[in-house]
C-alpha cells in the first residue's frame, strides 16, 4: 500500500473492539519508513494529543483538550472492513476509557440501564 | 404488507416532526406581512430537504456511516472540526428556541411564570428522553405535531382568495420592501432545511441498520414525508395570510399563531393548534439535542445510538443532557425565545454550506458509495441546491441588518 | 518528518481541508460581528409610520382577542396570558413614541388590553369595538 492509500483508508476511521463496541477514531498513525519493501504502519494513535499531527486546527484542538496518546500496536488490527476491527476488547488496549468514566457518572443516575 | 404499514407510520411521525419552532415563526410572519407571495420559498425549502436528507439517508445505507463519520473520514480532520463546531452551534441554538418555544406555548395553556416553565421544560425532555423507549417518543410527538392540521382547516374556513394563493407558488420579488422580502426567502429556506433534522435523520437509518435495499424505503420517507410536512407549512402561511394580512396584524407573538386557528374555529382550534404546536417544537428540541449528541459521538468516535439505553453509550448520554442544560441556561437569561428562533435560522443558513458539501461530496464518492453514487438526477438537485445554500449563506446576515430582522 | 511526509504526498486531502476551512472562518467572525450589531441596535423603530404600524397591529390583534373572549370560543388562560404579551409588546415600544396623538391612542390601547386581561365584567365585545376603533385612529394617524 503506497502512502496515499493508506491515508485515506485509515486515517480518520472508526475503530471497534472484539466486542464490536466503538472505541475511538484513528487520529494518527505512526508509520516505519525504512522498513524493507516500503513504508509500513507501526503504531496507530488515538486521543486528543495525536490530533497535534493534524495541521493547525488539530493542533489547537489538542491545545484546548489535552489528553493522551494511545499506541495501538499494528498487530492488534484483524480486519479494516467499514472501521478498523481490533482483535482485543477496548479495555484491554486502554482504549474507551472516555465511556468509562463517563460511565461511572451515568450510572448514578437511577434508570440508567432502563 | 406490515412494512408498508411501518413505512406509513414512519412518514405520518415524519410529517408532524417537520415543523418546528422556525417554521411556525417563519410562516406565519410571512403570511402576515406578504400574504402568499412566498408560497414558493417554502417549496424552495422542502426541495432542498428532500435532496439533502435522500443523499445522507442514501450515505448512511450504502456506506454504514452517518453524516459526521462520512465527513470526518472523507474530507478530514480539519474540516470535519470546523463544520461540528459549526453545527453544533447551531444546534445549540436551535435547541434553544425551542425549549423557549415549549415554555412560551405552556404559559398560553396554564397560565404558569415563564421560567418556571422553562424549568419544567427542561425536565420534562430529560424524564422523556431518559425513560421513554426511542420509538414511543417518535410516535408521540410525530403524532401530536398532527393536530398541526388544523391549521389547513383553518385556511380552508378563511375563504382566501384561492387565485392569490395560486399565484404565490410562482417566484417572484412581491410587493413592498425588498430587504424583508429577501429576509424571509432566507427565514423560510432555512427553517425548511435545518441541519438537526439531516443529522439526525441519517444517524436513525444508521441505527435502523439499513442497507441498499432501504433505498427505497429511503426516498418514499424523504419525498412523502417530507412533502406532506411541507403542506403544514403552507397551511401556516396561507392561514396567517388570510386573517392576519387583513387587519395589518404582525406576527411576533406565539400566541398570534394561535389566533390564526382560533378565530375560524374557535375554541376547538385553539387547543389543537396550541397542542399541535408544543408536540411539534417538543419533538424538535429532542431531535436537536440528540443531534448534538450524535455529531460529537460521531466526530470523536464514541459509542452512540439511542437504543443503547443510556448507560450502554455514556458520552452519548452525557452529550444529550449537556445539550438541554447548555440550552436551557441561553433561554432561561430570558432573551426573547422569538428572536432566538429567528437568529437560530439565520444562522443556520449561514452555516448551511459547511454541512451540505461534505454530504453533496460523500455522495458522490464511489468509493465509498459503489454503484449508488449521485446520478444525473441527484447531482443536478444537488447542485442546483448548493447554489442555493451558498447564496443564501451569503446573503444571510446582510439581510438581516438591511431588513432590521424583518421589521422594515 | 511525519508531517512532511504526509502534506507532500497526499495534496487533494490538504486542498480539501484548505479551501472550506478559510470560509468557516471568516464566515464565523462575521457572524459573531453580526449578532453583537443586532443585539445593540435592534427592535424599537423610530420612525413614526413604523411605530404607528405596530401600535396599530397590538390594537387589532387585541380586537380580535377581545371578539373571542366575548363569543366564549377561547379559554380564559389564553385571553389573560396573550393580553398580557401584548401589553409587553407595548410596553417596549412606548418609551420610543414621542408624537402626542400616538402615545395617547397607546396608552390607551394598554388600558383596554389591561381590562381584557383582569377580565373585565362591563364585558369583551365592547372592549373588542375600542379596540377596532382604536385601531382605525392610529391607521389615519400615519400616512
Amino acid at each position: 500500500m503506497n502512502q496515499v492509500d493508506l491515508a485515506l483508508g485509515l486515517l480518520d476511521h472508526q475503530l471497534v473492539d472484539s466486542d464490536g463496541q466503538e472505541c475511538g477514531k484513528v487520529d494518527d498513525l505512526e508509520l516505519d519508513l525504512k522498513a524493507a519493501g516500503g513504508p509500513r504502519v507501526t503504531e496507530i494513535l488515538v486521543g486528543p494529543a495525536a490530533w497535534r499531527g493534524r495541521g493547525r486546527l488539530g493542533r489547537l484542538a489538542a491545545a484546548l483538550v489535552g489528553g493522551q496518546t494511545v499506541h495501538v500496536p499494528w498487530a492488534e488490527v484483524v480486519r479494516v472492513r467499514a472501521g478498523v476491527e481490533l482483535g482485543r476488547p477496548a479495555s484491554e488496549l486502554r482504549l474507551g476509557r472516555g465511556d468509562e468514566r463517563a460511565l461511572r457518572l451515568v450510572e448514578r443516575i437511577p434508570g440508567a440501564g432502563l | 404488507m406490515s412494512k408498508i404499514f411501518s413505512v406509513a407510520l414512519g412518514i405520518i411521525a415524519a410529517i408532524g416532526g417537520f415543523v418546528d419552532i422556525g417554521d411556525i415563526v417563519f410562516n406565519v410572519a410571512a403570511g402576515a406581512t406578504f400574504g402568499y407571495q412566498l408560497l414558493w420559498a417554502v417549496v424552495l425549502g422542502v426541495g432542498g430537504i428532500i435532496t439533502y436528507a435522500e443523499m445522507s439517508g442514501r450515505v448512511a445505507a450504502v456506506s454504514g456511516r452517518a453524516v459526521f463519520d462520512a465527513v470526518r473520514e472523507r474530507l478530514g480532520f480539519g474540516v470535519g472540526l470546523v463544520a461540528l463546531v459549526a453545527g453544533q452551534l447551531v444546534n445549540l441554538l436551535t435547541l434553544a428556541a425551542e425549549v423557549g418555544g415549549i415554555a412560551l406555548v405552556l404559559q398560553l395553556l396554564a397560565g404558569l411564570p415563564y421560567r418556571a416553565l422553562l424549568v419544567l421544560a427542561v425536565l420534562a425532555l430529560g424524564l422523556v428522553l431518559w425513560l421513554m423507549p426511542f420509538e414511543w417518543i417518535e410516535r408521540v410527538f410525530g403524532y401530536g405535531g398532527l393536530c398541526l392540521l388544523v391549521f389547513a382547516v383553518a385556511a380552508i374556513k378563511l375563504n382566501p382568495d384561492w387565485g392569490a394563493v395560486a399565484h404565490g407558488f410562482l417566484p417572484s420579488t412581491g410587493s413592498g420592501d425588498l430587504a424583508v422580502y429577501g429576509y424571509y426567502v432566507v427565514g423560510l429556506v432555512g427553517a425548511a432545511m435545518i441541519p438537526y433534522e439531516v443529522y439526525f435523520y441519517s444517524s436513525g437509518a444508521v441505527e435502523e441498520r439499513w442497507t441498499a435495499n432501504d433505498l427505497g424505503t429511503n426516498r418514499a420517507n424523504v419525498l412523502i414525508g417530507y412533502s406532506l410536512g411541507g403542506l403544514l407549512s403552507f397551511a401556516l402561511m396561507i392561514s396567517a395570510g388570510a386573517l392576519l394580512l387583513p387587519h395589518g396584524i404582525s406576527a411576533e407573538l406565539l400566541g398570534t399563531t394561535a389566533l390564526v386557528a382560533q378565530a375560524p374555529l374557535g375554541t376547538v382550534g385553539l387547543i389543537l393548534a396550541l397542542i399541535g404546536t408544543l408536540f411539534a417544537i417538543s419533538g424538535a428540541a429532542i431531535d436537536s439535542a440528540f443531534s448534538g449528541a450524535y455529531s460529537a459521538a460521531q466526530f470523536f468516535g464514541w459509542r452512540w445510538g439511542k437504543y443503547r439505553h443510556n448507560a450502554g453509550a455514556p458520552r452519548f448520554t452525557l452529550a444529550w443532557i449537556a445539550m438541554l442544560v447548555l440550552g436551557f441556561s441561553i433561554v432561561v437569561t430570558g432573551v426573547d425565545p422569538i428572536l432566538v428562533t429567528e437568529l437560530s435560522v439565520v444562522f443556520s443558513v449561514v452555516a448551511l454550506p459547511l454541512t451540505y458539501i461534505p454530504i453533496l461530496l460523500v455522495a458522490n464518492d464511489t468509493a465509498y458509495m459503489g454503484a449508488h453514487a449521485n446520478g444525473k438526477l441527484a447531482n443536478t438537485f444537488g447542485i442546483f441546491y448548493l447554489v442555493v445554500v451558498m447564496a443564501i449563506a451569503a446573503a444571510a446576515i446582510p439581510l438581516l441588518l438591511l431588513s432590521n430582522m424583518g421589521q422594515g | 518528518m511525519f508531517l512532511a511526509i504526509r502534506s507532500e504526498r497526499i495534496p487533494s486531502g490538504a486542498w480539501i481541508s484548505c479551501l472550506p476551512d478559510r470560509h468557516g472562518s471568516v464566515r464565523r467572525s462575521a457572524s459573531l460581528l453580526a449578532l453583537l450589531a443586532v443585539a445593540a441596535g435592534c427592535g424599537t423603530p423610530e420612525e413614526l409610520s413604523k411605530q404607528a404600524e405596530e401600535v396599530q397591529s397590538v390594537a387589532a390583534e387585541g380586537s380580535l382577542l377581545a371578539h373571542a373572549a366575548s363569543e366564549g370560543s377561547t379559554t380564559g388562560v389564553f385571553t389573560r396570558e396573550h393580553a398580557k404579551a401584548l401589553r409587553k409588546l407595548l410596553r417596549k415600544l412606548r418609551p420610543a413614541i414621542e408624537d402626542r396623538q400616538l402615545a395617547g391612542l397607546a396608552d390607551r390601547t394598554d388600558a383596554a388590553l389591561e381590562r381584557l386581561e383582569v377580565g373585565d365584567e362591563r364585558g369583551p365585545g365592547r372592549l373588542e369595538e375600542e379596540l377596532s376603533s382604536l385601531a382605525e385612529a392610529v391607521g389615519q394617524l400615519a400616512p
